[in-house]
């Protein structure tokens, strides 16, 4: 008798139990709350990942002492992120070596496209790397009025195949924020020295930008 | 010795894990965004006959394999070319000619007459090859002289266009 009371005194118990259980979880008090967020990624973007479609140039009967100016072209950044370019020209020829040749630029930074006078200005100073009286194979300046940045420079890499116009940093010419732009105009020369292996050779060449994040530890190549 | 065999598989199999994984993880880093452009260009260089025009003639075949050749060479470029021809140094502006008789005395049996051009640092360097007629040269070497023109120009001198445009005017 003993042990069906205590059967039955557990029983009772363990049934209070969970039914008090039960009833207990519908009283507390519950509160909730959720918060959405959506990040889309930067867009880093020249020229529309394009290439350019106008030649840097296009020239015949190229003669020692000649020089041969190019056209103006254009990067643009069309991205959303501001960027580091390396710009770099690659040329060959299919005779004779590349040492006859003096490669020059200039480039020009803007928002807003400045006027003709500008690019006519640009071209000058152009000229003047390769032919001028001061012998400065580089030149920088900036038309505030204008808001335009200059740059240029007289390359001669010898035989070298490969010529590095400027790689971007902090606050340097080669740094293109969003919604600027950068017009390059490149020209060549062929020293007066260049023997008789130069005739009806072709020259070819090739300018290539790349651009990369500002960020630290960024690189150029994926 | 088992033990032994079984921690240095144990190390081996960690080691493993810890390259593939630092490869993947150095992998994810090179996940910068890049951008590229690019554009082209091509010159071709000249020859000779996109610098200048050359035009040699026989005028005469003169006593004894004597010969007058009028020699005249344009600079049809739109650069200045410094050319030498028969040891004369000559600097031809854009559109310039030079114009010259030379006389020389060949050999009797001879076919062509050759002159050496020289332009700018050897960029151009070739002969003008001057075809003669054995036939008119054979003749001259009994004392015959042989006109090929009916005037014997002999000039010594360089034209310009405009100086060239004011003797057409004059005649």
């Amino acid at each position: 008798m003993k042990k069906w009371k205590k059967a039955l005194l557990g029983t009772t118990f363990a049934g209070v139990l969970v039914a008090s259980t039960g009833l207990g979880t519908y009283a507390w008090f519950t509160s909730e709350t959720e918060a959405h967020g959506d990040m889309e990624n930067g867009v880093l973007q020249i020229n529309d990942n394009s290439n350019i479609e106008t030649p840097i140039f296009s020239g015949v009967k190229f003669a020692p002492s000649q020089l041969e100016y190019g056209n103006w072209v254009t990067i643009e950044n069309t991205g959303d992120l501001d960027t580091f370019l390396r710009a770099t020209y690659s040329h060959s020829i299919d005779k004779a070596s590349l040492d006859a040749y003096e490669v020059g630029y200039m480039a020009m930074k803007y928002t807003v496209t400045p006027d003709q006078n500008t690019y006519e200005e640009s071209k000058i100073q152009l000229e003047n790397l390769f032919n001028g009286e001061t012998n400065e194979r580089t030149f920088t300046a900036a038309n505030t009025a204008e808001g335009v940045e200059f740059s240029g420079e007289l390359l001669n890499g010898g035989n070298s195949g490969e010529l590095v116009f400027g790689e971007g940093e902090e606050d340097s010419f080669w740094q293109l924020d969003e919604g600027q732009y950068i017009d390059i105009m490149i020209a060549i020369k062929l020293d007066e020295s260049a023997g008789n292996e130069y005739q009806g050779a072709q020259y070819d060449a090739t300018f290539r930008v790349i651009g990369k994040q500002t960020d630290d530890g960024a690189a150029y190549e994926q | 010795m088992i033990y032994k065999k079984k921690a240095f598989q144990l190390l081996l199999c960690c080691l493993f894990v810890y390259l593939v994984g630092s490869s993947i993880a150095t992998s994810t880093t090179k996940a910068w965004f890049i951008t590229e452009s690019q554009s082209q260009g091509k010159v071709v260089h000249a020859t000779t006959e996109d610098l200048l025009d050359v035009d040699a003639t026989v005028l005469s075949y003169d006593t004894d394999c004597v010969i007058w050749i009028e020699m005249k060479i344009k600079n049809i470029s739109d650069v200045a070319i410094p050319i030498e021809i028969d040891e004369r140094s000559i600097y031809l502006a854009p559109g310039e000619v030079f114009s010259e008789v030379f006389e020389r005395k060949v050999s009797c049996e001879a076919n062509e007459l050759r002159f050496q051009l020289i332009g700018f640092n050897r960029f151009i360097d070739e002969f003008i090859v001057v075809p003669l007629q054995p036939s008119l040269l054979k003749k001259t070497a009994v004392n015959r002289s042989v006109d090929i023109e009916i005037e014997k120009q002999v000039k010594n001198q360089v034209q310009t266009p405009d100086k060239q445009a004011s003797d057409l005017h004059e005649q």
